[in-house]
């Protein structure tokens, strides 16, 4: 029966639930309202999911929770200007769909689907809700998957049971792509151009037969257009803009064309070299959505005496090209061209890594934090209601450990609509591989959308590391070795091995951290997506 | 200070752009100058201002311009490549036997390196063509060769005639035909595809005349098609057709079915067995674009000569020789100079070949091609003689600014894919054995059918 009791005490105290009570008092934190503002020593009240109260010395209403915050760091809750965030990604389809006349096949099936809506995909038990949130963000601004013109956009709240809880707006924008479709019009990035001045043309010729027929619709044909058409009228009558995916500079500058040729609003999205269009963007009033997403950073190699010296110029030139994408965060900002930071490709692992690469690089700590709230909220039109710590302003706050573009930073706790989430932020004790020894038999699991995945690892001792033996419930009877792996000094170890299902391979890429008896990590399928992964060791008898 | 001046600099830049093509001041002197269309003149300089030659003649003076010592050396417009696939991403849209709503002008890339190689070939503008996927395939473009700008719309030659690709017999038949099973898949089909189109642009013109000649507003809109635009302004003359072509059965029934739509504005690319219909192709105005000695890389390309140039030339029909390959287009004097061997061409004729002949097929004539005061700066310098098995470039000049020097540095990339697998080797060049460019973005349609 005790038993029972504690388990039933620990779960009402555990996260995520519902409170006795929704006003909480964050007291004594070092508080930066907005991304201009100086830090202060300030407590917040929230109540009903808003912030109720901000000041020096507030007295705290006798129902609040109390969050004990001294010497914590506070920051407006995060918004991703662009990402994908509670929308699963969708299975590669294997088999090309056949159509008949590969020069007209059915918009749906290449890839243009401007009617689509993410309140069709989204999914309130998307793992990604969770990730991105504990790195801070509580607001997200979600794009659809798919090619050409995957659907509309929502602006939604990384809280709620299901899309009508989550959203803030519905359909705020259309998203699009250069991507075409595989064996059927438009394949080319010369076709979806093509593509787009039809379909925009017809949006146009639509939207004036329809004016026509609603003043007099006497002996006029009732407009009929079809789906695609019809959802972009929207973008005719500048109602939506579009989030063109612009990731190099000659997409960026191909859309760019596009958009003064037919003259939609766009804002460019997960933009990874805006630099050299910077000019022409503000003369067309284009917002830029820098990417987070960086190149790897090259090393030069120790022993640059095997190298010659034509290859020792090209990797110095390949290191300078690394710099300009480092340096894009700072003379984007510093223009005043930037809208937010786009998600849509990073690893959330480096999201915050790569924030520092490109603050390293000579964006401001400010211009950083603006990205992450005022920009994306004055873009996404909600910043009456989120992007900064205000009276009024929807309760979605960050706390971390220390400033929040800091090495060593943690999050501690994340509000989103006044719910609180917190996380565990022991420090990890320094240590070298050798002192924890990982050798014997793992298990672990997969955390994948609607299954459970799982398996057994068994570590040896190699010459030069660990050899790993692993197996996979998917795929009983199969067991794959991956040699010679080593674990850097902070106990972690990444590796890729390949698995066969039904004739497909996958690249299954992990990083985990190991930690005594336990690691957690991730596990990555290129074009599936990323999930945690966690893992014990099985007690051997001595 | 310098700090905001880095940052400043790609705005600068801009703005430069913006106001105007970007153009130098250059004199190029002593050289002897062959101006192809005023014969080879001995110890001459050559004046460009704001991009545009303004003076040839001797002991040229001018402040404020680059100076150029051209002594011993030899100064010829620069070269013209009437058929490339360079400075674009895509070539194929080969999704339909029909892709006039395409333009391969979407899609440029002046960031490959193939623009700067061509540069180191003299050649200063390039037709970049759609590739032979479809009966009619996209629109083309031509381009100036201006290695160094990063805005693509930079790199067109503004005011260029618009330019289409066709293309005859076995690469439509085999994409469409074989690949999909569905017309073209035979040379007849090929046929129908063009009288099929020209016939609903006719169709389409017709509906969207009536459409707008109704005042009254009370018709619906016609459906807005891209391609039939397209074929539409071909009927209209507007456009310039560029037809992939081998054989002469095919060559005459296209002139037959342009005879029959009122089009005339036609050169034959390849026309490898334009020899054979030499008079005809003049007769009806058309144009030639062929290879020095290049053919036997498919069945319908074994009957071939030459002596092709040659004979064209001889029949009076405005003929090109053209690269379709980023190695050649590095030596299309080579490949002029062959007609020297194979039809004893005069030094003129066989330069006209590379220079004059592709303008006027291209509809350029009256701005590049030849070194004539009006004309744009468009130079190439070498050290011997062009068509010397011996000569080297020296030096690329387009709108008057050197765009290819000799003395330039090993690495002359500008855009570095920081993800991209660095190495030292030259790629293998690609021709029609080892990968046809001609048909790039074509093969995911062919997995599908082994």
């Amino acid at each position: 029966m005790s038993i029972i009791l504690l388990y039933w005490i620990s779960s009402i105290s555990g996260q995520d639930l519902p409170s006795v009570s929704d006003a909480y008092f964050f007291k004594g934190a070092i508080v930066t309202t907005q991304p201009n503002a100086s830090p202060q020593v300030l407590d917040i009240l929230v109540r009903e999911g808003l912030i109720k109260a901000i000041g020096v010395g507030l007295t705290p209403p006798v129902d609040a929770h109390i969050i004990k915050v001294d010497s914590l760091y506070i920051y407006p809750g995060f918004i991703a200007a662009a990402s994908h965030i509670g929308v699963p990604k969708p299975k590669p389809n294997t088999e090309t769909p056949r159509v008949k006349r590969p020069g007209y096949p059915p918009n749906h099936i290449a890839g243009i689907t401007p009617e689509q809506t993410i309140e069709k995909t989204y999914s309130a038990k998307e793992g990604s809700i969770k990730q991105y949130r504990k790195l801070g963000f509580t607001m997200a601004h979600v794009m659809p998957y798919g090619k050409m013109l995957p659907g509309q956009t929502s602006v939604i709240s990384l809280n709620g049971k299901d899309f009508n809880q989550a959203v803030i707006t519905e359909n705020f924008g259309q998203y699009a792509q250069l991507s075409g479709a595989r064996r059927m019009f438009p394949s080319t990035k010369i076709g979806v151009i093509a593509k787009w001045r039809e379909l925009y043309r017809n949006a146009t010729l639509t939207k004036k037969h329809t004016q026509a027929y609603r003043s007099n619709p006497q002996g006029k044909r009732r407009p009929n257009p079809d789906e695609a058409t019809a959802a972009l009228i929207n973008v005719v009558e500048h109602k939506q803009p579009v989030f063109f995916h612009t990731e190099k500079h000659l997409d960026l500058q191909r859309a760019l064309q596009l958009q003064k040729e037919l003259g939609f609003h766009m804002v460019a999205t997960e933009t990874m070299q805006g630099v050299m269009s910077i000019s022409k963007a503000k003369i067309q009033g284009v917002p830029i959505l820098i990417s987070l997403k960086l190149p790897k950073e090259v090393k030069s190699s120790k022993d640059s005496l095997k190298i010659s010296a034509a290859d020792k110029n090209l990797l110095k030139r390949k290191q300078a090209s690394i710099s300009e994408y480092e340096k894009e965060g700072m003379e984007i900002t510093q223009e005043n061209q930037a809208g937010g930071f786009s998600l849509l490709k990073v690893k959330p692992d480096n999201i915050y890594k790569n924030i520092r690469r490109m603050i390293k690089s000579g964006m401001s700590d400010q211009n950083a934090l603006a990205q992450l709230t005022t920009e994306p909220a004055k873009l996404l039109k909600i910043d009456r209601i989120t992007g900064t710590i205000a009276k009024g302003k929807i309760a979605n706050l960050v706390v971390s450990t220390k400033p929040i573009f800091e090495e060593k930073t943690k999050i501690k706790m994340v509000m989103v609509d006044g719910h609180i989430h917190k996380y565990e932020t022991k420090e990890k004790k320094k240590k070298s591989s050798e002192d924890v020894d990982i050798a014997g038999d793992w298990t672990y699991t997969v955390e994948v959308p609607g299954m459970e995945v799982g398996g057994t690892i068994k570590i040896t001792k190699a010459d030069e590391g660990y050899n790993l033996a692993i197996t996979n419930s998917a795929m009983p009877g199969q067991t794959h070795e991956v040699s010679n792996i080593t674990t850097d000094k902070n106990g972690s170890m990444s590796y890729a091995y390949d698995i066969n299902m039904d004739g497909i391979t996958l690249n299954l890429q992990t990083e985990i951290t190991f930690d005594k008896d336990t690691f957690e990590g991730t596990v990555s399928l290129p074009d599936f997506g990323t999930f945690p992964m966690t893992g014990s060791k099985v007690e051997t008898p001595e | 200070m310098t700090k905001s001046i880095y940052i400043l600099l790609p705005f600068l830049l801009y703005i430069l752009q913006l106001s105007g093509q970007d153009t130098g001041d250059i004199l190029i002197k002593n050289g002897t100058v062959i101006t192809i269309t005023d014969g080879v003149l001995p110890h001459t300089d050559v004046l460009i201002r704001n991009g545009k030659i303004t003076k040839i003649g001797q002991d040229l003076k001018e402040n404020n311009v680059r100076i150029i010592d051209a002594s011993d050396q030899y100064v010829m417009p620069g070269i013209i490549d009437a058929h490339s696939h360079i400075g674009i991403e895509n070539v194929n849209e080969a999704s339909d036997p029909n892709t006039a709503n395409v333009n391969v002008g979407d899609a440029i890339d002046p960031f490959t390196i193939t623009i700067y190689r061509a540069l180191a070939g003299g050649v200063t503008t390039s037709h970049a063509m759609h590739g032979s996927a479809n009966a009619i395939g996209g629109q083309c473009q031509t381009i100036k060769h201006r290695w160094g700008v990063t805005d693509p719309q930079e790199m067109k030659m503004s005011g260029a005639p618009r330019t289409i690709k066709f293309a005859l017999g076995e690469n439509p038949m085999r994409v469409h035909g074989e690949g999909r099973h569905i017309v073209p898949r035979t040379r007849m089909g090929v046929e129908q595809i063009f009288r099929e189109a020209f016939a609903k642009a006719r169709d389409y013109t017709a509906k969207w005349d009536k459409y707008n000649n109704n005042p009254s507003g009370a018709l619906e809109p016609p459906q807005y098609d891209l391609k039939m635009e397209t074929m539409a302004d071909i009927l209209n003359g507007e456009i310039i057709i560029h037809c992939h072509s081998y054989r002469a059965d095919e060559i005459l029934m296209l002139m037959n079915v342009l005879e029959d739509f009122g089009v005339d504005k036609i050169c034959f690319q390849h026309v490898n067995e334009g020899f054979k219909v030499a008079p005809e192709l003049a007769a009806f105005g058309a144009r030639a674009s062929v290879f020095a000695d290049w053919w036997a890389y498919k069945f319908e390309v074994y009957y071939s000569t030459a002596y092709n140039a040659t004979i064209l030339t001889r029949n009076g029909v405005i003929t090109s020789i053209n690269s379709d390959s980023r190695e050649l287009i590095r030596h299309l004097y080579h490949e002029a100079a062959k007609t020297q061997r194979y039809g004893d061409l005069t030094d003129n004729e066989a330069l006209r070949l590379i220079t004059l002949n592709p303008a006027i097929q291209l509809g350029i004539e009256d701005r590049v091609g030849s070194i004539e005061v009006g004309k744009e700066g468009d130079i190439a310098i070498f050290n011997k003689h062009p068509l010397s098995i011996y000569a080297v470039p020296q030096m690329t000049i387009v709108d008057g600014i050197v765009r290819f020097d000799i003395h330039d540095a090993d690495d002359m990339r500008i855009d570095i894919d920081p993800e991209e697998k660095i190495s030292t080797f030259i790629e293998e060049s690609s021709d029609h054995t080892s990968g046809d460019r001609c048909l790039q973005d074509v093969y995911q349609y062919f997995s599908d059918h082994k």
